[in-house]
């Protein structure tokens, strides 16, 4: 690898704690240092990743000869400093300090959700004096409402501010804040609105004591009752906990880890997870879940079989399917493992069958550009947070749309001035636009141009001279950097990526050089995963089909004999080919996409046109109501199997329940029909299978190899999550209805069409898992559509107006221009997310 | 031979006129000392509020796992319990129970209680697991005020 | 017992000051300058370098009359000499301490003298913006302070391209709200900067980061008065005065029951019986005298056999206590301490700004207390609670206001035990209420 990916050594000196020397890095805070070397001192306001604010005035420590303590979490480590953490005066700081914050904290542990994982009980067990000197009454607020997931409870607020903080700094929106003074202080949201940011969640983790809680798990259950398990989920990037009992999930948090003793949520955990992987992944609850095998029986009808006839009959069908007959589509969100076993059924058991799994976007091109585009990704986010990175250019991202864990890190990254951020976009939103410059609009066709340009430019040379007339600041910005970062969205055109934009890009970042690295960035769970365990056409889990060692390699792995493909159509042509009905077989496995596909008609025409279709799902939808065999799967935390982030990093998948019903893991599935297709490599275990995996990325240059491990806890400390975004849509023309606060009653065209839509596939969306997580209902944003002020004047419209968008029955109203997120080129429209109810 | 005889009738008829200790039960019950733990017993405040809040400890502490429980928010206009909080599930099943008695040190609100009541036979053996409404005492039999919860801030 | 130089003192800070700003008159611009006022500054100006200026100060030893002591000439030197970042300096006006009004003849009736002063402060810090934060119920002062700065600048002896040397100032008048907590240095800044009152931690203390996170000198209005003299008079004539470690004057705020509250500007160094009894015509009604805060209502009192203490910057410092703001309340023998911490507590609890734990709790739980002691509903150990309370919150909180809030009791406590207990054991107040009921 290049050696940005080498920390730089730390700068230890000799602090002496407690009488004993011990080696702690230079200028790191003190307080972290000592919880990093595993020296506990209890603290409530300080937070690894947000500022200092010092006013719990728990961590103070005593600095030898000063008569008065200090906070450890102000202090900086340096040389020959002297603390005591055990002395007399700390410890009557400690305990005066957890008498003050509990005189006024209400005695209702039994109650409060937090019991059990409470900072405020620990740290009174540990440091606090046992009994209470206060007899007078206890400050009482009243109880507002404002958000529909989080549960605030001010008795029990001690003040540390974190979830002001976080706000501020983290989701970038002052949206909390302290009100009142003295003891009547009081943490609220301003205009008492909702916490409306998609982060909102991490306030309940961040929460030392129970004033902010979490409402979908109010009262639900205790936290010591929780079974908890490490994993995955199948719709964003990086690691969460789920906390389940007896199959049923009951919360989701970021990793816990093990401290005092038991695993619990890290209250200084450093991981923030979205919303969507909090709450939305609530859809394990419903009870809509296929739980046993089906298969047609004839007029439309399904009944219900054993594995055993339903295996089968699929492995019948797949062994039947003659040469190029046999279609696999895998789910974005499968595990590499389903990947790989998905590609050594096409591959390898069937004769030359197809596979791939770029159903997400539209067309052809924009299937092969995306392919190619994370073929390419390189980009690495735990270098950017350290700072390798001198320059980072979002290229058409929509990040806080389409992956807002992503767009966290990005944006910590340019905030804490690790990087320095430009934007090349066609829509600008204020959560980058702050901490962006240069910030470039352009239409979005005419942004590979720009790309073109740009890199044109800068192999001219690297001096202003060679600057495009209109793009100085952005040239001069790339140009002066060694080392950056080129992040590609292939979402933010919705399935229509503009097949030009990638080549652009990717020769953008050879033309600046060695230093410089690229990610593309995608909702789609696992297209890293799909790339690299061999389930898209062009592709083996050893390198490209037309290599004939990574042919031959890929046939020892898979124990059977390949051949070189003619021909390597991507979803979209498969789509094409099975809707004229040169398909016999179509195995659709977790093909949530598909649901709410924008080519409808094709699917069911597919449908309708093939032989035998076998569908691996956990939900009924209509295309499991169309398939022949349907064969119930599992959830994120009834599964095993490995995911692979947007960036590269491994996350494993882990169960910790067994599926609901006769439902099984989709590996089993999988190994099961390979088994029956008699397979001469038989897997036991989805590590056996990683294994495989492992041999086949010999080249670690997609993964760093000490992720690999199968450890849980080596894996957790990675954060990266990318969303899942919802729907692909076709461009709508714009139709104007009449005026009304009200969507008509009837669909009244009006001129004024020939806008493009730009449109954000926002995360917070309603899909074929998400839409069936009652919580996350309450997160979905309002629909809108924002226009250019200048387009809307043109067209006669002003704020609240509703408009329908043709190609859908969607009505929206135009919200706010003068408050749009952010500036818009003329003549582009944008839409947040119509809802649609799934069919 | 004799002398044995007759000591041993002796013992026999100094107990005839001893006060008897067999008891006529079921007619007549033996008097309980007051720490028995019988059948648990839910209590309630004296405005006749459950005092259960749900919170689990005695299902927490208990070591034969025969307390299971299910918490719920109380409608504040038509609250069932003290708090935001009340269990609307509750049930110890008196098979897995030991008795032991740690539910009853557990509770923070002295809502359960370990009763007098010791007859638990039952002919199936479903019939084990008693809910809350088996084991709440009456709503006039409370005690206690509620805690005071009332507002005292400006805000 | 009095030194000549004490007793042949005139005023100088408060030199023509009589009555109020509505009695009195208010020194203009003409009348400053025909006593010689902007000469000094001219002089800095046009014939000596920042450092000059900085060296005077320094060389006078001109300590902080804000409460702390500490010395204006060491605060401005942790400057840096380079205009990297803006430099700025804030006059805190905010005279929020109960029982604090030296700052107020100054503001309302020679706010030139100040002026000058925050000009000499700015020339010397390389500063080219002065901030003067004045609370909100100071409307005259901050009414003259405006009505001063206008005609400075209509004079140009502020703006552009001052007297031709090229130095550029600008001064601007802030209105605080009336918080008390943003008289604290580092809350004022965070209240110019349009946040909360909160205070910052320290370090960065605000000669590094300050202001908008640049360089920032804050003193006091009286500071920077003496600062304005000492340019004029030269520092030799201000050593002359006082004592030798606390030299200068300063203007005594006496209130209470004494017979002739108001201010007195004396040299540092006049004991607080000559205070009491010479200046201020000794205590009300001949009660007998009881207890006096010797500076503001936030520092431990002194008591009847303390009386003698030199009231300079160290005299104080050996009961414990401080010369703080130099406002001096005087309580005599009617007046319950209880009742008078009770009144002062309140005053901390509802002023404490509720930023960090100590502060934030410690008050309202010793209000609460006090409140039950005053109305009779004390138990046996509240006494040494509030005892134990103040030794939690000194030196614990963020900022000085946690330790302020216990000046009422720390020394109060062991000496006046018996009345404390008394509201214990009598479950009441033990005096006659002469004064308004409070609370």
């Amino acid at each position: 690898m290049t050696p940005l990916n080498v920390p730089p050594p730390p700068d230890n000196v000799t602090v002496t704690v407690n009488g004993a020397p011990m080696q702690l890095p230079k200028g790191k805070n003190l307080l972290q240092a000592l919880l990093d070397v595993g020296h506990y001192i209890p603290h409530y306001c300080y937070h690894p990743r947000l500022s200092v604010a010092g006013n719990c005035r728990l961590c103070l420590i005593e600095l030898e000869g000063r008569p008065k303590p200090e906070i450890a979490c102000n202090m900086v480590v340096a040389d020959g400093l002297k603390i005591r953490t055990d002395s007399e005066l700390v410890d009557s700081c400690r305990k005066g300090m957890m008498e003050f914050l509990l005189i006024n904290h209400p005695l209702d542990c039994p109650i409060c959700d937090r019991g059990g994982e409470c900072m405020l009980q620990r740290y009174s067990v540990e440091y606090g004096w046992g009994t209470a000197r206060t007899i007078d009454p206890r400050r009482r607020f009243h109880k507002p409402q404002f958000d529909p997931l989080i549960d605030i409870e001010r008795n029990r607020c001690i003040m540390c501010t974190r979830c002001v903080r976080f706000c501020d700094e983290i989701a970038g929106e002052h949206v909390m804040g302290v009100f009142g003074h003295g003891n009547r202080n009081y943490i609220g949201t301003y205009g008492n609105g909702p916490v409306s940011n998609p982060f909102s969640g991490n306030v309940i983790d961040i929460c030392p004591v129970g004033c902010l809680t979490s409402k979908p798990f109010r009262f639900k259950a205790r936290v010591w009752e929780l079974r908890q398990t490490n994993t995955t989920t199948r719709t964003c990037n990086g690691a969460v906990t789920a906390w389940t009992r007896a199959g049923k999930l009951y919360r989701v948090t970021p990793p816990t880890r093990r401290r005092h003793g038991a695993y619990t949520i890290d209250e200084d955990t450093d991981e923030f997870i979205s919303n969507e992987a909090r709450f939305g992944t609530h859809y394990a609850n419903h009870d809509d879940r296929l739980t046993t095998p089906m298969i047609a029986a004839g007029d439309g009808a399904q009944m219900t079989t054993s594995w055993k006839s339903a295996l089968e009959a699929a492995a019948r069908a797949l062994r039947n399917a003659g040469r190029g007959e046999a279609c696999f589509l895998a789910g974005e969100r499968s595990t590499n493992e389903e990947f790989y076993l998905l590609g050594r059924l096409a591959r390898g058991l069937c004769r030359a069958g197809h596979i791939d799994w770029r159903m997400r976007f539209t067309s052809e091109a924009a299937a092969r550009a995306a392919g190619d585009a994370l073929r390419a990704s390189d980009g690495d986010l735990d270098l950017l947070a350290r700072g390798a990175y001198g320059a980072t250019l979002m290229i058409h991202a929509d990040l806080l749309g389409t992956a807002p864990d992503i767009a966290l890190r990005i944006k910590e990254a340019a905030r804490a001035g690790k990087t320095r951020l430009a934007l090349l976009d066609a829509r600008v939103d204020e959560f980058f636009g702050r901490f962006a410059d240069p910030v470039y609009l352009e239409q979005p066709e005419a942004l590979a141009t720009a790309v073109n340009n740009l890199a044109a430019a800068l192999e001219h040379g690297r001096d202003e001279a060679h600057a495009p007339a209109d793009g100085a600041p952005l040239f001069n910005h790339l140009a002066q950097h060694e080392q950056g970062l080129i992040v590609l969205g292939l979402d933010a055109a919705g399935g229509a990526l503009n097949p030009a934009l990638v080549p652009a890009a990717l020769r953008l970042v050879q033309a600046l050089g060695a230093g410089w690295q690229f990610l593309a960035v995608t909702a789609a769970r696992n297209a890293r995963g799909a790339v690299a365990a061999g389930a898209q056409s062009d592709r083996l889990p050893t390198g490209p089909v037309t290599d004939p060692e990574a042919l031959r390699s890929t046939s020892e792995l898979y124990g059977a004999p390949l051949e070189a493909p003619e021909e390597t159509p991507a979803a979209p042509e498969l789509l094409r080919r099975a809707a004229a009905g040169q398909f016999k077989v179509l195995f659709l496995h977790r093909c949530d996409e598909l649901v709410h596909h924008p080519q409808r008609e094709l699917i069911e025409q597919a449908l309708a046109a093939t032989e035998t279709v076998i569908a691996v799902d956990i939900f009924p939808s209509w295309i499991t109501r169309h398939a022949d065999i349907v064969l119930p799967g599992s959830l994120f935390y009834e599964n095993d199997g490995t995911m692979t982030d947007i960036d590269g990093t491994l996350q494993r998948m882990s169960r910790g329940d067994r599926p609901r019903g006769d439902a099984q893991e989709e590996w089993r599935i999988l190994e099961s029909i390979a088994v029956l297709m008699s397979a001469a490599r038989r897997h036991k275990s989805a590590q056996s299978i990683f294994g495989d995996l492992l041999k086949a990325w010999n080249a670690p240059t997609l993964f760093r190899l000490d992720d690999l491990l199968l450890d849980p806890p080596s894996l957790l400390p990675q954060t990266n999550h990318v969303l899942l975004s919802r729907r692909t849509r076709p461009n709508f023309k714009l139709i104007l209805a009449e005026r009304g606060a009200q969507p008509p009653a009837q669909a009244a065209p009006a001129a004024g069409g020939g806008l493009r839509l730009l449109w954000n596939m926002h995360s917070q969306g309603p899909d074929h898992l998400g839409s069936r997580s009652s919580e996350f209902d309450a997160l979905h944003p309002q629909p809108r559509l924002e226009l250019n002020p200048a387009d809307a004047a043109a067209l006669g419209l002003a704020d609240g107006d509703w408009v329908r968008l043709a190609g859908g029955e969607v009505y929206l109203p135009v919200i706010q221009l003068e408050r749009a997120i952010g500036p818009l080129p003329d003549e582009a429209l944008y839409q947040e997310e119509a809802v649609e109810t799934p069919a | 031979m004799l002398v044995d005889l007759f000591k041993g009738f002796a013992v026999t008829f100094k107990h005839i006129f001893r006060p008897r200790v067999t008891l006529e039960y079921p007619e007549v019950k033996r008097p309980l000392p007051p720490y028995f733990r019988g059948r648990h017993r839910l209590q309630r405040y004296e405005n006749g509020l459950e005092r259960c809040v749900g919170c689990a400890l005695c299902a927490a502490v208990c070591p034969s796992e025969a307390i299971y429980l299910e918490a719920a928010e109380n409608d504040p206009a038509n609250p069932v319990s003290a708090g935001e909080r009340y269990a609307r599930v509750y049930q110890i099943h008196q098979l897995r129970c030991i008795w032991c008695g740690f539910c009853e040190e557990a509770c923070p609100e002295d809502a359960i209680v370990m009763g007098p009541d010791f007859e638990l036979a039952n002919y199936r053996r479903d019939q084990f697991i008693c809910d809350k409404q088996a084991m709440l005492d009456p709503p006039d039999k409370g005690f206690g005020k509620e805690p005071n919860l009332k507002v005292n801030t400006a805000l | 017992m009095a030194t000549a130089a004490i007793q042949n003192y005139s005023p100088i800070l408060t030199a023509g000051v009589t009555g109020t700003v509505y009695s009195g008159s208010v020194e203009s611009l003409a009348d400053y300058q025909a006593k010689g006022g902007y000469d000094g500054y001219k002089r800095a100006l046009q014939e000596q370098t920042p450092d000059d200026v900085l060296a005077l100060v320094k060389e006078a030893n001109i300590r902080g009359r804000g409460g702390a002591g500490f010395p204006a000439g060491v605060k401005w030197g942790f400057i840096p000499r380079n205009r990297n970042l803006p430099h700025y300096v804030c006059v805190n006006a905010d005279e929020s301490e109960p029982g604090t009004f030296s700052n107020r003849p100054i503001l309302e009736q020679r706010p030139h003298l100040l002026l000058e002063g925050a000009a000499l402060a700015a020339y010397a810090t390389l500063a080219e913006t002065v901030y003067i934060y004045i609370r909100k119920e100071y409307y005259e002062g901050v009414r003259q302070t405006q009505r001063a700065i206008d005609d400075a600048y209509a004079a140009g002896l502020l703006g552009r391209n001052i007297l031709g040397t090229g130095f550029n100032l600008d001064i601007h008048v802030h209105t605080g709200a009336g918080a008390y907590i943003c008289g604290e240095e580092t809350a004022l800044i965070e209240s110019l900067e349009g946040k909360r009152g909160y205070p910052r931690l320290r370090p960065p203390f605000p000669a590094v980061q300050g202001l908008y996170n640049c360089p920032t000198v804050i003193n006091n209005v009286e500071t920077l008065a003496i600062v304005a003299e000492v340019a004029r008079r030269g520092g030799d004539w201000f050593k002359s005065l006082g004592t030798e470690k606390s030299p200068g004057m300063t203007v005594y705020s006496i209130s209470g029951h004494v017979r002739k509250p108001g201010n007195y500007e004396l040299p540092l160094g006049v004991t607080m019986r000559e205070l009491i009894y010479e200046h201020a015509g000794g205590i009300r009604d001949g009660n007998k005298f009881k207890a006096v805060f010797p500076g503001g209502s936030s520092v431990p009192m002194l008591f009847e056999d303390e009386l003698d203490v030199v009231m300079d910057f160290d005299g104080p410092r050996q009961y414990g206590t401080f010369l703080g703001s130099t406002g001096i309340i005087v309580m005599d023998e009617t007046v319950c301490l209880v009742w008078a911490a009770l009144n002062l507590m309140h005053f901390y609890w509802d002023e404490s700004c509720g930023q960090c734990t100590p502060c934030r709790e410690g008050t309202g739980w010793m209000h609460k207390i006090l409140k039950r002691l005053e109305h009779g509903q004390g138990v046996q150990h509240d006494v040494d609670l509030l005892l134990d309370i103040c030794k939690n919150i000194v030196g614990r909180s963020i900022c000085a206001l946690g330790e302020f809030s216990t000046g009422s009791l720390v020394r109060t406590i062991p000496r006046f035990r018996d009345e404390f207990q008394a509201h214990v054991d009598q479950q009441g107040c033990p005096f006659e209420k002469k004064y308004t009921e409070f609370r």
